[in-house]
């Protein structure tokens, strides 16, 4: 239920939570390590007690989070945090229904955005629902190759969905475990 | 200090291993251990948010979609005559005398109560089955007929002019002419509402006393009569929520939303003073969570919950 809890009620507020985290942190490239930072410490503290306003328990969590930061790394420069204590807590979002109406435009821009052959690989396997091994088939390509551009679908539309640049984000290692059938 | 990248492409790695053919118990195991981990957790449920949320699309299937899959086309002719070829030999090898062309038995499909699930069909149509539902289909590819034996189901129906997609559901017929739509069979009402598109619905057979849909248009037909009216297409997709499992209402009694509610769950809800069931009640909320929403009618609404081990009790405000 936790899981369910926060894939429902936290995840659709990533847009709100990338727009605080941008207006209040200056460094940009620490985005995304502290948008999951956030996550863990808002389903952390969701396990005691399911908060009654999702919206204002992250933005609070995501504030405490920077002030925290802020006080603890004497590194970061006082520039570095717009004023944070004078952060103020808005609730000011479109309408939830309106999101999901967007849901299926912003899902095909998001495949549309992907590079060619890895649109491809998603779209033969959700859209027209053929398994991974008959999408290497079709492709006339390797499964290793089917499952590698999975992966980084994957992530690209989960940036580009939940409000980022949908930018690839190439893995740092090489991902051969597949070949081997070894665990990630 | 976790390494979010590094996490998040495992998390990815899992979600593409267990999309694949080869997912074992043991691979199921070992990513609930993987994610014991509240940090992999985490980031795994966002991608898997993500994705699950691609399986709507297809249902969803929009002519943009459509005109894409047009394009690749071209490919999948290329293999599907192989594949079936090969299948064809698979089964010639061991059925030597049986006639291949034998009619099927229509394919069937069922949800219990609380479960949805999306079926794609044989003609690239896609049904999603609401809560307690039973739908059986017959796609060959000369016809393509349906029945909705109970219960509700979204469809959004392939075009294809020369395959009539027809649905049956008791006496009524409703036959669709390339559209997005759903039904709703409960007792001997038959609810049709059209979100896109045409369809027509009258008494089996006949093409008298046929009313035709088009979006917006919801038809009540009972065995004896045809109800017809237009709804904002906004309002039928607010009622189409339970397709990711949100039931949404905008100022209903709560009369209606308890009898929704308990159609997908188990642990029913009842309404033990009848001066709240015309109490209006708005929101989006998880259709399986009817927990949750007792707890906003006791936090928000004040009224007296009575938790049971099958029911909820909903009594008058509290003082």
């Amino acid at each position: 239920m936790l899981d369910r809890w926060f894939a429902e009620e936290i995840l659709p507020l990533e847009p709100l939570l990338m727009g605080f985290l941008r207006r209040n942190w200056r460094r940009h490239e620490d985005l995304t390590d502290l948008r999951q930072d956030i996550y863990l410490k808002t389903y952390e503290a969701a396990r005691a007690a399911r908060p009654i306003y999702p919206r204002a328990f992250l933005l609070t969590v995501a504030r405490n989070h920077l002030i925290n930061l802020a006080k603890r790394a004497k590194i970061i420069a006082f520039d570095e945090v717009a004023d944070l204590e004078a952060i103020s807590i808005d609730t000011v979002t479109p309408e939830q229904s309106a999101v999901a109406r967007d849901d299926l435009r912003r899902l095909q821009e998001g495949l549309a955005n992907l590079p060619k052959r890895c649109r491809e690989v998603i779209e033969l396997r959700k859209v027209q629902g053929l398994s991974q091994r008959e999408v290497a088939d079709a492709m006339g390509v390797g499964l290793d190759t089917v499952q590698r551009q999975t992966t980084l679908g994957i992530r690209a539309l989960a940036d580009f969905m939940l409000g980022g640049s949908g930018k690839l984000q190439r893995s740092r290692v090489t991902t051969t475990r597949y070949k081997t059938g070894g665990q990630p | 200090m976790n390494d979010w990248q590094q996490i998040e492409q495992d998390a990815a790695e899992w979600l593409t291993r267990r999309d694949g053919e080869s997912w074992s118990e043991e691979d199921a195991a070992a990513l609930d251990r993987w994610l014991d981990n509240p940090a992999n957790r985490v980031c795994f449920l966002r991608l898997e948010s993500v994705w699950q949320r691609l399986d709507r699309a297809a249902a969803l299937r929009s002519p943009d979609f459509d005109a894409t899959a047009r394009e690749r086309r071209g490919t999948l002719k290329r293999w599907l005559p192989l594949a079936m070829a090969a299948s064809l030999a698979g089964a010639i090898g061991l059925y030597t005398f049986h006639d291949l062309r034998t009619p099927q038995a229509p394919t069937a499909y069922a949800t219990a109560i609380g479960e949805i699930r999306n079926v794609k069909l044989a003609d690239g149509s896609s049904v999603d089955l609401g809560t307690a539902t039973r739908l059986r289909a017959d796609v060959t590819d000369d016809k393509r007929v349906l029945w909705l034996d109970e219960g509700e189901a979204f469809f959004a129906v392939a075009h294809d002019a020369s395959r009539p997609f027809v649905i049956h559901a008791g006496k009524q017929q409703v036959t669709v002419l390339g559209t997005r739509f759903s039904m709703r069979r409960e007792q001997h009402e038959l609810r049709v509402s059209v979100l896109e598109g045409r369809v027509r619905l009258g008494p089996d057979g006949g093409r008298n006393n046929a009313v035709e849909l088009g979006a917006g248009g919801v038809a009540i037909a009972t065995d004896t009569s045809t109800l017809v009216g237009y709804r904002p297409v906004s309002s039928i997709e607010d009622s189409l929520g339970w397709r990711n499992s949100t039931l949404v209402f905008e100022q209903s009694p709560l009369e209606d939303v308890v009898r929704e509610f308990n159609r997908y769950n188990r642990r029913k809800l009842v309404i033990v003073d009848s001066s709240v069931k015309t109490m209006h009640i708005g929101g989006r909320f998880a259709a399986n969570d009817v927990e949750q929403f007792a707890r906003l009618l006791e936090n928000g609404f004040s009224l007296k919950v009575e938790y049971r081990d099958n029911e909820i009790r909903i009594g008058r405000p509290a003082l």
